[in-house]
């Protein structure tokens, strides 16, 4: 997703939210290891995925963002909640970007 | 111009296919309905058939559902199989009768096919109408069985709606 789409996106899902433009943004860039697994808990807090990225799983709250899965029909790209995010690569490290919102409140 | 307040019921289908299948949908809420007060969701057979394969825990798998207008889960529930040995009865079936339209005396394994009946009642879903919920389904009976199964879920909301945009004149000026 183009980092303007995403930057719109927020604003909109934030007035929906009844937030208006009362929020703070935060580029977050996590790295993973090697197999390696987070986990994050963002209560409140929008997450957008900035661009796709292969051989990791995103799953959240809000859903599920794995481009290695056949069996699913539609993919999150807005996250929140507790976030679990994990490389399924095995030999090299996996970077994920998402834009963050934090309300005031 | 009338101003009541209504309920009524949504309904929205979601077919499963495959083993460990997860979907996602949307179900688009009038712009009339006011609240959500309840949901009721049903497990049948594909062909709407009676007859499904037996599930000792009687879970099909996990419905979540997200309302546009907070952040989080709004609803999130496993969904069961539940057998429903009135139906037969309720039709008005019995003996060879119901033999022959399906109802076998091991009625245990009959799907409940009819939601909506007397024995069920919905479970609370109390949040303001959003104008959209997204939902996501996660089989999780055909990873049990190690097989493809194909159903339908069936999503009943009950909803309150408000009078006021059906009186005559707003139908006219649509």
């Amino acid at each position: 997703m183009h980092g303007a789409i995403v930057t719109e996106y927020i604003r909109k899902r934030m007035a929906e939210l009844g937030h208006g433009d009362r929020y703070d943004l935060r580029l977050r860039h996590f790295v993973l290891a090697a197999a390696g697994e987070v986990k994050h808990c963002f209560p409140g807090q929008l997450l957008v995925l900035i661009e796709p990225v292969e051989m990791v799983q995103i799953l959240s709250d809000d859903g599920l963002f794995d481009l290695s899965l056949v069996n699913i029909n539609e993919l999150q790209y807005e996250h929140s909640g507790t976030i679990v995010m994990k490389n399924l690569q095995v030999d090299k490290p996996a970077h994920i970007r998402f834009l963050q919102a934090i309300p005031y409140q | 111009m009338s101003n009541k307040l209504l309920s009524t019921v949504l309904h929205h289908h979601v077919l499963i296919r495959r083993r460990g299948q997860v979907v996602s949908f949307q179900i688009t809420i009038p712009r009339d309905a006011v609240r959500i007060v309840g949901i009721e969701t049903g497990i049948r057979n594909r062909y709407c058939r009676p007859l499904m394969p037996w599930r000792r825990d009687q879970t099909g798998g996990l419905l979540t559902l997200r309302s546009t207008g907070s952040i989080g889960v709004c609803y999130s529930n496993y969904i069961k199989v539940q057998t429903n040995t009135m139906l037969a009865v309720d039709l008005g079936y019995n003996g060879y009768g119901s033999w022959v339209a399906g109802f076998y005396s091991w009625s245990e394994l009959l799907v409940n096919a009819a939601s909506h009946s007397v024995h069920r009642e919905p479970d609370t879903l109390d949040i303001p109408a959003p104008r959209v919920l997204h939902g996501t389904y996660t089989d999780t009976w055909g990873i049990s069985e190690f097989r493809d199964i194909s159903y339908r879920l069936s999503i009943y909301l009950w909803v309150t709606v408000n009078d006021l945009y059906n009186t005559p004149e707003q139908c006219t000026a649509q």
